[in-house]
């Protein structure tokens, strides 16, 4: 049987805006949703004064709101400072609360390209293309030698891809997909490079962009195979008019 | 004085009362239209005079109507209650013109609590009363609505305790008919339960002044009599430790006789104002949180079930009173908005205040958008339509950005 999970009878009046999400949120129970749910773009930017004046003033919870100042003020821990909003809330279970715990706990010693990623693959999830694309240039103006593999590269330019394909930029995709290949050839990558060049060009000038990036016939006709099934030639998107239409200098 | 008028306000077909809290001595005191008569009563009746927008109001109608300067309009209560936007604004006009014998610069903002007390509540009385509130600009959650019966009760209760150790006992008599209340304390119960019923009721004939052989003294030492042998019926089958007598017909000292009988190791107490004190002490009440938890009055109008619900508060289980027992049905409202955790239903509890009918209800919501776990908030109100009938809805208000309200509401009638 389930459960009814009693709301705080507040709601803000005035918004606060998790930048790291880009959202608006007006309850504390939206809060603790971001909190358990995106915990990966939880950052110290949260752990802020204008928080506790939210809590305090929009939501007139000062009980907890005292809790949060004094974290602020002693210099608490991203984790102990998400610890006192989700036990003051009710929102989760003790198990939950200490799960989140344990991923802030790992947080700290999580490098800040990884978690810039993470940012980048939650902004794509919800559809916010530009502003991933933005947050994985990031991870990439960061790089440094020896800190991160190239498999992790790989995925973030695969993302970078993704996001340029949704926004139907296609050829931008398939460069970033070639990016991707050339950091890590992952199965994932090969495929995705594919599909973003099946997209940008004609059938003529697909295979003729695959022999010049040396990608062996069977894999292309195994593509083929699966990419006619799901979208056939004859709905093929015409490129050109995309561009036109969704204007690349916008992007 | 912005916000510091505490006020009960008697409201009849032919006249209204009303009555102040006073912070010196800590008593409602009523307001005194006629500067001193004691002459309480302000006959509920308006008059426009013709050739301009101003109204004259109680005596001042009433005089100038016998003067031939205009027709008087009077019954406002119930001729408002008629779906009437005309009548109940002059309902408005009256409410506001009759306060001001309080203060003559009268704001609405000024009212912290109006208790209005009517001899009988209906549903259109209400919504007459209601409507001619709102034109007053008071806000509702500042007025409050209760019968005599109630009245009496909160009369009562705020009398020294020893004038209720037994029942106490009321006679109204008013327009030749004499009716007769009996306030009960259910001591063995927590909070003591306070029921107030109707014993009796006696009509008089009205008095024939055009008969040859009238004579008023035998008119009065019959009706003396016929009162007497009422009172006697009555008190022979328990113990009272006060009367209290009541109406228009108690004004002249025509029942010696009864009133010996009445005194006999009793208190009697004898006035105009009995209600309308009753619903000032009511207002007090309302401003005094915490106080009257002591007893539970039970009348016709109170809603004898509690409905809540079995939620996590804080992570706790715990069950949360959306409606408590003992409240009028007419001033019982109830909201709470929860997520739902792993179910797509809502469960109410239902129990009656002596826990003799306890039910639980499922309240299906066909059509709810598919959402992550504890992302689907709901607000559920509950009003009532009458004593045993209630409205539930059920509106889904959306969890922020991430999933924006669907616009979808359910509604369920509930017969309890």
């Amino acid at each position: 049987m389930g459960n009814y999970i009693l709301c705080h009878e507040r709601r803000a009046k005035r918004p606060y805006y998790i930048e790291a999400a880009g959202v608006n949120i007006w309850t504390i129970e939206e809060l603790c949703y971001f909190l358990c749910e995106y915990v990966w773009l939880v950052d110290r930017s949260l752990l802020s004064e204008k928080l506790c004046d939210w809590v305090d003033k929009e939501l007139q919870m000062p009980r907890l709101a005292k809790l949060l100042y004094a974290q602020c003020y002693r210099g608490g821990s991203l984790k102990e400072f998400s610890q006192v909003i989700l036990e003051n809330t009710g929102y989760c279970s003790k198990n939950e609360i200490y799960r989140i715990a344990r991923l802030l706990d790992g947080m700290e010693h999580v490098s800040e390209p990884e978690r810039l990623k993470q940012k980048g693959d939650y902004l794509l999830k919800d559809h916010k293309y530009r502003r991933a694309i933005g947050m994985y240039n990031q991870v990439l103006a960061m790089r440094r030698r020896g800190t991160l593999d190239g498999h992790f590269y790989s995925e973030v330019w695969r993302g970078k891809g993704n996001a340029y394909a949704r926004l139907f930029l296609f050829r931008e995709a398939a460069k970033c997909m070639d990016m991707a290949c050339e950091q890590w050839a992952s199965r994932e990558a090969r495929s995705s490079r594919l599909a973003a060049l099946y997209l940008s060009y004609t059938e003529e000038e697909f295979q003729e962009q695959c022999r010049q990036r040396g990608i062996p016939q069977e894999e292309r006709e195994e593509f083929l195979q699966k990419a006619r099934d799901v979208y056939p030639r004859s709905r093929h998107l015409d490129a050109a008019r995309l561009r036109r239409e969704y204007g690349r200098d916008n992007v | 004085m912005a916000g510091e008028w505490i006020l009960g306000y008697e409201l009849t077909r032919r006249y209204a009362q009303i009555c102040c809290y006073n912070p010196k001595t800590k008593e409602p005191e009523s307001a005194d239209p006629s500067m001193g008569l004691s002459k309480f009563q302000i006959p509920a009746a308006l008059l426009k005079l013709p050739g301009s927008e101003d109204y004259l109001y109680g005596h001042e109608a009433v005089r100038a109507a016998a003067d031939g300067r205009g027709i008087l309009t009077d019954n406002l209560l119930y001729r408002a209650s008629q779906e009437d936007a005309r009548a109940v604004e002059e309902l408005a006009v009256f409410i506001r013109k009759s306060l001001r014998t309080v203060n003559t610069g009268f704001r609405p903002e000024d009212v912290r609590r109006i208790t209005f007390t009517l001899p009988q509540i209906t549903g259109k009385l209400l919504e007459g009363l209601y409507r001619a509130v709102d034109l007053l600009k008071i806000p509702r959650e500042r007025v409050g609505v209760q019968d005599y019966r109630e009245s009496f009760y909160t009369y009562v209760m705020h009398q020294k305790q020893e004038l209720r150790s037994y029942a106490v006992a009321l006679f109204l008599y008013e327009k030749n008919l004499m009716s007769c209340y009996e306030l009960s304390i259910h001591r063995k119960s927590f909070p003591k339960v306070v029921t107030v019923s109707k014993t009796g009721e006696m009509a008089f004939l009205p008095e024939d002044k055009t008969y040859l052989g009238y004579a008023g003294g035998s008119y009065a030492r019959e009706k003396d009599q016929k009162f007497s042998q009422f009172a006697q019926e009555m008190l022979r089958t328990k113990l009272y430790s006060s009367i209290y007598l009541t109406g228009d017909g108690f004004e002249e000292p025509w029942f010696p006789e009864t009133l010996k009988l009445l005194c006999r190791g009793r208190r009697v107490f004898s006035g105009r104002n009995l209600f309308v004190k009753g619903a000032c002490y009511r207002s007090m009440e309302e401003l005094e949180s915490g106080q009257g938890t002591e007893f539970l009055y039970m009348g016709q109008h109170k809603i004898t079930y509690n409905i809540g619900m079995e939620v996590l508060r804080n992570g706790r289980k715990e069950y949360f009173g959306i409606i408590s027992a003992g409240v009028n049905w007419y001033e019982a409202s109830g909201s709470c908005e929860f997520l739902l955790d792993g179910t797509n239903g809502i469960e109410l509890l239902i129990q009656s205040i002596d826990r003799s009918d306890a039910r639980k209800i499922l309240i299906p919501l066909d059509g709810l958008p598919e959402r992550p776990n504890r992302t689907t908030r709901l607000r559920l109100s509950i009003e009532f339509g009458a004593v045993r009938e209630c409205q539930l809805t059920v509106e889904d208000v959306g969890f922020g950005e991430w999933y924006p309200s669907s616009g979808k509401t359910w509604t369920e009638k509930l017969k309890l």
